[in-house]
């Protein structure tokens, strides 16, 4: 090549990429995000589940994007997730979500689970007007009530367990008329007690005796298993709770001979009971859990476990699900309002009849329960452990939060 | 009369289980004057690493078992070496030191395998039948061994040369000294078989109840509790203060709130330290 042809080639390629690259940067500038805050404890005891949960909401973003993303007004947004940790405390969620709010200027947030965590943020985010779609609901007003108009619920909670699992445990054991019940002594049960009564007599049954509380620190839950049992009941129930207490407690009632049904009106994997439970425990017990080889399992949870067991390594199903619909409630309720004013946002979700979660179409209820109607409600599976296998029992679906 | 004998066995049981937890704490309170906040801690770490070593390589639980009591000794070791000697006499920075090793290892476990529940498989499967009232052989082999260990400590320091010097340094360090102890020598040998029995405890518990990252704070309060009650420099009064705070924790729940519960045992201990400071068969510190 001669110096008059190099030439050429250069000024051709330097108009060719004057051309190109002002176009790439124009096309970028075009590509919007909508960020969405997630609060989960990264650090703290309650890390190691809720980095999960931080997974569920990635998943959640990455499933919106790669479906089109959000549209408003004829303008795509990606979402893009916003992760701050909470550190397990109630002090950390607020200086968490204080950050989110006030420093990084999100509008909107994802999470978090744990009650008490639920109820600091609060405290951040009505005064500020970020709405909200929080991954849990243990039944105080202080997380969810009329006094949180920006907070909407995105799983069925506690209340919603307790109703479908009274209706659940009458349907499955019809004979069953009274219960006992066990609920931690950590202020909730005054909040719970009134529904757990209702809906056993909503299913023709009734609560035996006191609720049995129990305090968060205990460290060995025989006599509440065996003041439950001493009750003479036809079932016990467990609302809330960890499977290390949960299996703690059911090996405790079967040790002392107390052979009859008890299920948990909360949310986890049996598996996890049976690991601490044992085998020869973990018989007759039934609560609100996933399982992977569930034939009826939703088309979007069976893409959860696979997408984030390729991508995370490890299949933390449950954790994943309570993270993504918070992420997913979100962006539904942004498109719904088309617009992203929380205001415009939460008045649109409040208008909705239905919306689409992890589970499948899902209810808006909780008016009458909660003071507004911000509760999502959808199907739950039910796992039951039988002679030591965990069993899938099938689904309650058409549940409904007044 | 059956429920009665079935909730005095249980509370027996119970109290067995915090004498247990409680010894090696005690031990390294006796001797070293150290506040070993990270008890706990070790405990945890103590059943954790039984069940990788029982569960995760396949061993024999009890080859396990020793395995994890060899590896938090050495642990201990560390901790005497080159974490608490630097501070003795220095209450306040051994207690922030301990403070610290309790945000290492729970950070620790929560980042590695706290992600999953986990139990330790029973060491001793079955049930004993006592008259009408059946008691599992894993918590009656767990209170034996609380009982035993406790028993051991206590021979061990009143009889042993070793023991007899720990005495002596607990009562007089500078006094020890002068008379040829070596002080750092009895300080790491009760540091070590403080986070052995720890470990040893932490299995028996996480095989009992469950393994998790937070099972060292709560047993962490009922050993304190256990510890003030009996009193600082008494091992063998461990025993009296777990039945007492065993008992509250076992008998109380069936008759009233868990709210009364948690009172009166907090009340018991409040009590004491008006009327007897040093506690029950202790010695005042300093």
């Amino acid at each position: 090549m001669n110096r008059k042809e190099f030439l050429q080639s250069l000024s051709a390629g330097l108009a060719a990429g004057a051309f190109v690259l002002p176009n790439k940067v124009l096309a970028q500038g075009k590509t919007k995000t909508i960020r969405i805050g997630f609060l989960a404890a990264l650090t703290g005891f309650a890390s190691s589940s809720e980095r999960i949960h931080l997974q569920g909401g990635e998943l959640a973003r990455d499933w919106i994007n790669s479906h089109g993303g959000i549209k408003i007004k004829g303008e795509t947004y990606m979402v893009e997730l916003v992760p701050e940790d909470h550190k397990s405390t109630a002090e950390g969620a607020v200086s968490g979500a204080t950050r989110l709010v006030h420093d990084k200027g999100v509008k909107y947030i994802a999470g978090t689970i744990m009650p008490f965590t639920v109820a600091a943020v609060t405290t951040v985010t009505e005064p500020a007007g970020v709405l909200r779609s929080v991954g849990y609901n243990a039944g105080t007003p202080q997380e969810f009530s009329a006094k949180t108009p920006y907070t909407f619920l995105s799983q069925n909670g506690t209340i919603g367990a307790i109703i479908s699992g009274m209706r659940w445990l009458k349907g499955k054991f019809p004979e069953t008329k009274t219960i006992s019940v066990l609920i931690p002594d950590d202020g909730s049960i005054q909040h719970l007690a009134p529904h757990v009564r209702k809906w056993a007599e909503a299913n023709g049954m009734s609560i035996k005796g006191d609720i049995v509380g129990w305090p968060l620190d205990t460290v060995d839950f025989t006599p509440f298993a065996l003041k439950a049992a001493n009750l003479g009941p036809d079932a016990v129930a467990m609302v809330n709770g960890w499977p290390g207490m949960v299996g703690s407690v059911l090996k405790a009632l079967r040790k002392s001979g107390f052979a009859k049904p008890v299920i948990g009106m909360h949310y986890l994997q049996v598996e996890d009971v049976l690991e601490v439970a044992g085998a020869e425990a973990s018989t007759n017990y039934y609560v609100h859990g996933l399982m992977l080889n569930d034939p009826e399992l939703p088309e979007r949870i069976k893409w959860i476990l696979e997408t984030g067991t390729k991508k995370y390594g490890h299949k933390g199903l449950a954790f994943w699900v309570e993270g993504f619909d918070p992420v997913y409630t979100i962006a539904q309720a942004i498109g719904k309002a088309q617009s992203l004013d929380p205001d415009a946002i939460r008045k649109a979700w409040e208008q909705m009849d239905t919306i689409d979660t992890a589970y499948g179409t899902s209810k808006i209820g909780g008016r009458e329960t909660y003071g507004l109607r911000h509760a999502v409600v959808g199907p739950r599976s039910i796992a039951g452990l039988e002679r030591g296998k965990p069993t899938a029992m099938g689904w309650v679906r058409d549940i409904v939060v007044p | 009369m059956e429920p009665l004998f079935e909730i005095l066995v249980s509370a027996v049981l119970l109290s067995s289980m915090y004498v247990l937890a409680a010894a090696g704490f005690a031990l390294v309170l006796s001797i070293m004057n150290i506040l070993n906040f990270a008890h706990g801690a070790i405990y945890m770490v103590g059943g954790f690493l039984c069940y990788e070593f029982s569960v995760g390589y396949g061993l024999n639980q009890w080859l396990a078992l020793a395995l994890s009591a060899a590896s938090m000794a050495l642990f201990g070791l560390f901790l005497e070496r080159f974490l608490f000697r630097r501070f003795y006499g220095d209450f306040f920075s051994s207690v922030i030191v301990s403070i610290a090793v309790i945000f290492v290892l729970q950070t620790t476990i929560n980042l590695t395998v706290a992600v999953n529940v986990r139990a330790l498989p029973t060491f001793a499967p079955g049930m004993l039948h006592l008259g009408s009232v059946t008691v599992s052989m894993e918590r009656l082999v767990t209170a034996a061994i609380g009982v035993a260990l406790l028993a051991a400590m206590v021979v061990f320091v009143r009889v042993s040369r070793t023991g007899q010097q720990m005495l002596a340094v607990a009562q007089d360090a500078e006094g020890a000294a002068l008379q040829g102890i070596r002080i750092h020598r009895l300080a790491a040998i009760a540091m070590a078989a403080g986070c052995a029995m720890a470990a040893i405890a932490g299995s028996f518990m996480g095989a009992v109840f469950d393994l998790n990252s937070t099972m060292g704070d709560l047993i962490l309060v009922k050993v304190m509790q256990v510890v003030i009650l009996s009193g600082i420099g008494s091992l063998g009064g461990i025993l009296i203060g777990g039945l007492v705070i065993g008992s509250v924790d076992s008998i109380l729940p069936l008759f009233t709130t868990p709210a009364i519960t948690q009172a009166v045992g907090v009340a018991i201990v409040i009590a004491l330290l008006l009327v007897k400071p040093q506690g029950l068969f202790g010695r005042e510190m300093g």
